[in-house]
């Protein structure tokens, strides 16, 4: 048995008697000897830690949540869905209808009924909900309502108050005539930009309220942006596709950019609160 | 209406891993059993390392997180492991989360929800605090190969299955581990 072996079969015997084969390589070897009273000494000193219980209040909580998950039948969605989904629906299907509201009267819809405005904007807000509820369940994570509304907010906000202040046309017209820059670049930057800062704050909040790990801050930042990009992809239907393509990319880059840092920031609040 | 008996309900003694099988298919007397099983010992588990208070909240955490990935426990699989591996990147993911190290519980402060051992009381106040001083000054990746050895009762190869690593580094990681507090509560001694 060689020095190396002996160590890694002292880990397999430590608390208890050595084998012949270990006491024999102990025996003539004073390294090894050294190593495995050292061992023992050091296991036995653990012996005195104590035994927890979880406090009574917290084991109970625990588990009637989970009795109370257990008992919900899971055949329909709407069933999976209490008091606080509906209202983030409703609240998001509202946000939803504010921005295609903006659109339309900016032209941007013309000859759409408001049906079918109404319909798209139900669709829209509905998929981004239920898609972004259901994620963070089968994660384990409650998907608080205050958080989730947020989220709606701060998307459908940016949205209105960005088209307001500067309209994608407006910003286009102002780069390519003032600037004299390409239609590719341009929308790759604004593409960026208009994914990264709703994708920041909203990285940096479930980093820090949610607890996700970074992936997941990745895949829930894509979720949260299925909000914002209908109302941008109208608004770039104007120009060409290639320009349609530069902001997808923008967008896509804004987004790993912007989760990864709102992840980092995220964790660092969290570390210091 | 009767009430349907469940599986857990037929078996005097079930393992984890059968218990798992039910709870992972729904089966609610299947999660009480195994929560009572298991709860004390996840919960020592995280407040070995963190504080009361923290640890409470992480608690209810990573049972939220097993309940979640409940459906990807694999049938047949230790279940020891597989809890651990969920408590230990929570655990990892918190210490992450603080720019420093966390700071030691300590035993006098620790909620009236803890219980001393026979033998704890036994020893002296000094050399528990010894004990516990040379722990948290141990690096991380030996100290949670440590505690899941010694306070967790799992094998090598289970803590390897648990931390996703190979047997013979969480090996070497006790090795260095237990002969580093030698050397420590040796030094401590007057």
């Amino acid at each position: 048995m060689t020095c190396e072996e002996a160590r890694q079969q002292m880990m397999d015997e430590l608390g208890h008697e050595s084998t012949g084969a270990l006491a024999a390589h102990v025996a003539s070897c004073p390294a090894c000897a050294r190593d495995w009273t050292d061992l023992q000494s050091g296991f036995a000193s653990l012996e005195s830690r104590k035994s927890y219980r979880t406090p009574s209040l917290v084991a109970e909580t625990v588990r009637q949540r989970i009795l109370a998950e257990l008992a919900r039948r899971p055949a329909k969605l709407i069933r999976e869905l209490p008091f606080d989904g509906v209202l983030s629906i409703a609240f998001g299907t509202a946000a939803a209808f504010a921005s295609l509201l903006l659109l339309h009267t900016r032209g941007l819809l013309g000859g759409i009924g408001p049906l079918r405005l109404a319909a798209g904007a139900v669709v829209w807000a509905g998929i981004f909900i239920l898609a972004f509820w259901t994620l963070l369940r089968r994660w384990g994570v409650d998907p608080q309502l205050g958080h989730l509304m947020l989220g709606a907010l701060s998307a459908a906000g940016l949205f209105l108050v960005g088209n307001h202040v500067l309209p994608l046309p407006a910003v286009v017209q102002w780069c390519s005539t003032r600037v004299g820059a390409g239609l590719g670049p341009l929308f790759f930057a604004v593409g960026t930009v208009y994914a990264a800062v709703p994708l920041l704050l909203f990285a940096t909040s479930a980093a820090r309220l949610w607890r996700l790990r970074p992936r997941r801050v990745l895949v829930a930042g894509g979720f949260f942006f299925m909000l914002v990009a209908p109302a941008i992809f109208l608004q770039c239907s104007y120009f060409t596709a290639g320009a349609l393509l530069a902001w997808l990319l923008g967008a896509v880059a804004g987004s790993i950019f912007a989760s990864a840092a709102g992840y980092w920031l995220g964790t660092r609040a969290g570390g210091q609160a | 209406m009767d009430k349907v008996t469940s599986w857990a309900d037929l078996h005097e003694s079930p393992s984890d891993e059968a218990l798992m099988d039910a709870y992972a298919r729904g089966d609610t007397a299947a999660f009480e059993r195994l929560y009572e099983r298991w709860n004390d010992r996840l919960f020592g588990y995280l407040a070995r390392a963190l504080d009361p208070t923290t640890a409470e909240e992480l608690f209810q955490t990573l049972w939220m997180r097993i309940h979640g990935a409940r459906r990807s426990y694999s049938s047949g699989r230790a279940v020891a492991p597989w809890l651990f591996a969920i408590a230990a990147n929570l655990r990892r993911e918190e210490w992450r989360r603080r720019s420093r190290r966390p700071e030691q519980p300590h035993p006098d402060a620790v909620s009236s929800g803890t219980a001393l051992s026979a033998e704890e009381t036994a020893l002296s106040a000094e050399r528990r605090r010894a004990v516990r001083q040379a722990l948290g000054a141990l690096p991380d990746a030996q100290r949670e190969v440590i505690e899941l050895h010694r306070f967790e009762h799992l094998s090598f190869p289970e803590i390897a299955e648990a931390l996703g690593e190979g047997v013979e580094a969480v090996k070497s990681r006790a090795f260095r581990g237990y002969k580093a507090l030698r050397v420590m509560l040796a030094e401590m001694q007057p």
